[in-house]
């Protein structure tokens, strides 16, 4: 069970088929049966899913090395996630083009090799691309960004 | 007729072709196009439909080469975003991100983008041609394309991307079938009844593709390098500044000497470009397909007949030529339908059309006939557009290629910052962003475990058009599976479709 | 010193508020904003088609910006949802026929009621149009009836959407003269077109617009429409009810207000679309556009939504489909 847990892609490949069999049982208690009814696509592609999914976790359990991407680190994904759910959530609170800009600083800051020195930096080059941004979407494209408590 | 081929007559089109406002219309559309493009979330159909209520004062030629301008330079634009941060700026550029974008990693984003530009021009140009001799025939042929012979095509085509890309067969097929299941989220085409929409009435209209489009590959991409980018600066803030500078020199590895395009290059993905170039014009024709279709299926081809089919998915050029040639060749072609018959090839061949129709042009069959001067003066425009798409684009390349070269601390947060912007330009709704959350977190989990992600998007976008035409097939044949072999260019389909199936099995049985 | 410097300080802020404030009574309808016509179907649609007719007829009457808007969006639903969170000041109205406002919404919950939509102008109405192919083996409109009542089933027809008008008007038929057939649904009347084009089905049901280009070429034959009386661009195809049936279904296409708005602005902006859509410069566009007008006022146009709403609520109860 540990292993199936440690093994990503065994369960990835657990989870996808269980969502296949989930979405077959579903659709099979569904209206509208017959080949010409809106569930027989839906139905297909749980199918497909829970089939090949049985499949590639037989593969998985065979295979020597778990066939992942080493580059994708999913905690570190999480926490960006949470990251950019701050950001959004921020819209409505101060504003796209302000917690735009403030979400830049952050970036170039943390993503400095330099760390807090490169603050100055930082501001002057969010600053910069928030102004472009603004110019693109807000005034050639006119698109409306909820406004709030700045701009 | 006669009167076509007169000098006369063709001396008037010429003169009227080349008239300065017009080369000016033009030049501005394709600018806009390509800059539209290249920005991931706005697409050239927002221009354009931002332009309509300009056109009707506008002459007609002049309107109509700002219009196309577009389509045209948007067809190439969404290569550069796809190239330069691996986020597909059109529909048609999703599969130019499996070359393109590992090309850049590998150091020659312009040879990459200049890759893309020729076979762009050249899949257009071919296109055009056909378009203005041969528009008939191919219109003629397209209306032999029914529900059955649609539905081959679709099988065709999500079964062969799914063989053929990175990842192996059977992640390819899961990761086709959650793409077919999201993109039945929605109004069902048949019967009109919601499906999967949980109760939100936004999903009412199904996943809206931006988010899909952008979360599946731009945010799962820009969460990877972020995190990437982070962990590297951090062991250099560590460990000193005294590392700094060989860290940095890391960064910026770029060589432009190492980057440079060549005549030989070209001609070494010239197979694939033709090859694309052919799909694309033949797909465009059909009203419905899409441009995305023609990409995918130029590349599956192109890997399919190439000397070096193991270098698609790492930064092969000929990766990048076949999509960019037949998506861009749909671009000619989709106006074959709707100039012959008034059905219009693509969501941007019905804005034309209603563009046609604005300035008192009715498209369909009477057209040509009734606005002969002007439709031919369109066809010299829609000629030399091409080449100012190849001229504009060749001096804005060096410009993008430097953007994709930019130190990666700035570019994924903006990559990030413009992808959720671009999402919710498209439709003003902050659901929009969290889809595109959503979407992010499910191409990062995929691609953790290695599932090929154009097979999703893919069977996404035609999955709709695959399952209205499997029913429509099934109510035509009152019910019969039987009827969907009742067709000698289904069987066709088929055929190859088990055919390459069978001999990419061999290939690949063989090489384990 | 010092007090003159407070006074003129104040002086100016006073006149500055009383300024702004005078300038913002000023403010006559429609002068503060561009006017929005909404549409729930994709640019370069015939809904679309019209809405651009409408806005560039009618602006300099108007005296203000106005701006065709497509939103097809959540079948529609996005558009309908956008008129009716905007604010109820006069500037946002929706244009549609009555698939997405009145079909959709008698199959499923929707957060509005009938009586809260105002109809202001009808502009025009779309007429479902049976055809075929031009050598098709059906001559007429009764030569399809004798046949299909010969053998139900025989003949499969392409419409657009479900449940839209040309499917709506196809039922009426089907229903009067006791016949039944294969439906085929497709994206919209260029579907449909092309499928009978190609030989894909035998028969379709569209509007004018769409098919009247294919008709002048002889690449198609319309067999019958459904309106009360002939079609300007179809003058030679005769109606269901010439032919004996009783059949009169069109679907309109109106500008509607949301409830709340105020009266003297729906008044206003009937008053000014029907002026516009009268001159000659309306027309002409319109001829050019294949659009057939039919302009009715508010009074009227009430009258014909109040009964549209009867008579599908009435057929959706036949067919079994309305909501539960």
């Amino acid at each position: 069970m540990k292993r199936f847990f440690l093994n990503y892609d065994l369960f990835l490949s657990g989870f996808i088929t269980f969502i296949g069999l989930a979405g077959l049982v579903y659709f099979q208690f569904g209206m509208r049966p017959g080949p010409t009814g809106p569930f027989i696509f839906p139905k297909l592609s749980c199918f497909i899913i829970f089939i090949f999914g049985v499949l590639i976790m037989i593969d998985t359990l065979g295979a020597k090395h778990a066939d992942t991407d080493p580059e994708v680190n999913i905690l570190s994904v999480v926490l960006f996630g949470i990251l950019s759910i701050l950001y959004v959530l921020f819209f409505s609170r101060i504003g796209v083009i302000t917690a735009t800009f403030l979400f830049l600083v952050f970036s170039f800051s943390i993503l400095s090799p330099k760390g807090v020195a490169s603050l100055k930096s930082s501001i002057a080059y969010s600053a910069f691309l928030t102004f472009l941004l603004w110019i693109i979407f807000v005034k050639i494209f006119n698109i409306i960004l909820p406004q709030y408590l700045l701009f | 007729m006669d009167a076509i081929f007169s000098l006369d007559f063709m001396l008037t089109v010429v003169q009227e072709a080349f008239r300065l406002e017009i080369i000016i219309f033009a030049a501005l559309g394709v600018f806009t196009g390509v800059t539209v493009g290249a920005i991931p979330g706005i697409s050239g159909d927002i221009a354009i439909a931002l332009l309509l209520p300009f056109v009707y004062n506008l002459h007609p030629v002049p309107a109509l080469g700002l219009l196309l301008g577009i389509y045209k330079g948007n067809m190439f634009g969404g290569a550069i975003s796809a190239i330069t941060f691996g986020v597909p700026g059109t529909g048609g550029a999703v599969v130019t991100v499996e070359d393109g974008y590992p090309a850049k990693k590998n150091g020659y984003p312009k040879k990459a983008m200049l890759t893309a530009l020729y076979s762009s021009v050249t899949g257009d140009i071919i296109s055009t041609v056909i378009l203005v001799f041969l528009a008939l025939p191919l219109a003629m042929i397209a209306l032999k394309f029914g529900p059955r012979e649609y539905f081959s095509l679709y099988v065709f085509a999500i079964l062969i991307i799914s063989f053929l890309l990175q990842g192996g067969m059977k992640k390819g097929l899961v990761t086709a079938a959650i793409g077919l299941l999201i993109g039945c989220i929605g109004l069902d085409p048949i019967t009109g009844a919601t499906r999967l929409t949980f109760g939100f009435s936004l999903l009412r209209g199904g996943m809206p593709l931006i988010p899909l489009l952008i979360g599946v590959f731009a945010i799962s991409e820009v969460m990877t390098q972020f995190i990437k980018t982070w962990h590297r600066n951090r062991s250099i803030s560590i460990k000193g500044l005294s590392e700094l500078s060989s860290k940095q020199s890391e960064e910026n590895s770029y060589d432009p000497s190492k980057d440079i395009m060549s005549f030989k290059v070209y001609l070494s993905t010239l197979k694939a470009t033709i090859t694309g170039s052919a799909i694309g014009t033949f797909i465009g024709a059909l009203p419905g397909a899409g441009s995305s279709l023609a990409a995918f299926v130029s590349y599956g081809m192109a890997k399919r007949f190439s000397s070096c089919p193991e270098q698609f998915g790492k930064g092969s050029l000929e990766g990048v030529a076949a999509p960019e040639a037949g998506n861009s060749a749909t671009v000619g072609s989709s106006m074959i339908p709707l100039i012959t018959f008034g059905i219009p090839g693509s969501a941007t061949a019905a804005l034309i059309g209603a563009a046609f129709m604005l300035m008192g042009m009715q498209p369909g069959p009477m057209m040509m006939q009734d606005n002969m001067p002007i439709m031919y003066t369109f066809f010299v425009v829609i000629l030399y557009a091409s080449i100012m798409n190849w001229g504009i684009s060749y001096f804005l390349i060096p410009f993008y290629a430097k953007i994709a070269m930019i130190k990666p601390r700035f570019i994924y947060p903006s990559v990030f910052i413009l992808a959720i912007l671009g999402t919710y330009a498209s439709r003003n709704s902050i659901i929009d962003i969290w889809l595109l959350l959503v979407a992010g977190l499910l191409g990062t989990l995929l691609k953790k475990a290695k599932y090929p992600l154009g097979p999703l998007v893919l069977a996404y976008i035609i999955g709709p058009g695959a399952e209205r035409s499997l029913r429509q097939a099934l109510l035509i044949g009152r019910g019969e599976w039987g009827s969907l072999l009742k067709s000698p260019i289904a069987i066709g389909f088929y055929a190859v479709t088990v055919v390459v199936i069978i001999l990419i099995t061999k290939v690949s049985f063989k090489k384990s | 010193m010092r007090m003159n410097k407070k006074f003129l300080i104040l002086f100016n802020v006073i006149f500055l508020l009383v300024f702004v404030s005078i300038s913002s009574f000023a403010t006559q309808y429609p002068e503060e904003k561009a006017i929005r016509i909404i549409s729930p179907t994709g640019a370069g649609g015939s809904n679309d088609i019209v809405s651009r007719l409408v806005t560039s007829s009618a602006q300099q009457i108007v005296g203000q910006r106005m701006d065709a808007v497509a939103m097809p969006g959540a079948g529609g639903q996005e558009a309908i949802n956008f008129v009716m969170n905007e604010s109820h000041d006069g500037y946002t109205f929706l244009i549609t026929d009555y698939g997405n406002l009145v079909a959709a919404a008698l199959r499923e919950k929707f957060g509005y009621d009938f009586s809260e939509w105002k109809p202001i102008v009808q502009i025009t109405e779309y007429i479902p149009t049976i055809f075929v192919k031009e050598d098709s083996p059906i001559k007429d409109a009764n030569d399809w009836i004798t046949k299909a009542k010969a053998e139900p089933n025989k003949f499969s027809i392409a419409h657009g959407t479900n449940l839209c008008p040309p499917h709506v008007g196809l039922i009426l038929i089907e229903k009067a003269a006791d016949i039944q057939n294969s439906w085929v649904p497709t994206s919209g009347g260029s579907e449909a077109l092309a499928f009978v084009l190609g030989g894909h089905v035998d028969i379709a049901s569209s509007i004018p617009t769409t098919i009247a280009s294919s008709v002048d070429a002889g690449l198609v034959r319309a067999l019958g429409l459904t309106s009360a009386e002939r079609s300007k661009f179809l003058p030679d195809t005769p109606t269901f009810k010439e032919l004996g049936y009783n059949v009169v279904s069109t679907s309109w296409l109106m500008i509607f207000a949301y409830k709340d708005v105020p009266e003297d602005r729906i008044e206003f902006m009937e008053n000014k679309l029907l002026e516009a859509l009268n001159t000659k410069g309306a027309q002409a566009m319109a001829k050019k556009l294949n659009i057939e007008l039919s302009l009715q006022g508010r009074e009227e146009s009430q009258k014909i939504y109040s009964r549209t709403i009867e008579d599908l609520t009435s057929l959706f109860a036949d067919l079994g489909m309305l909501k539960k």
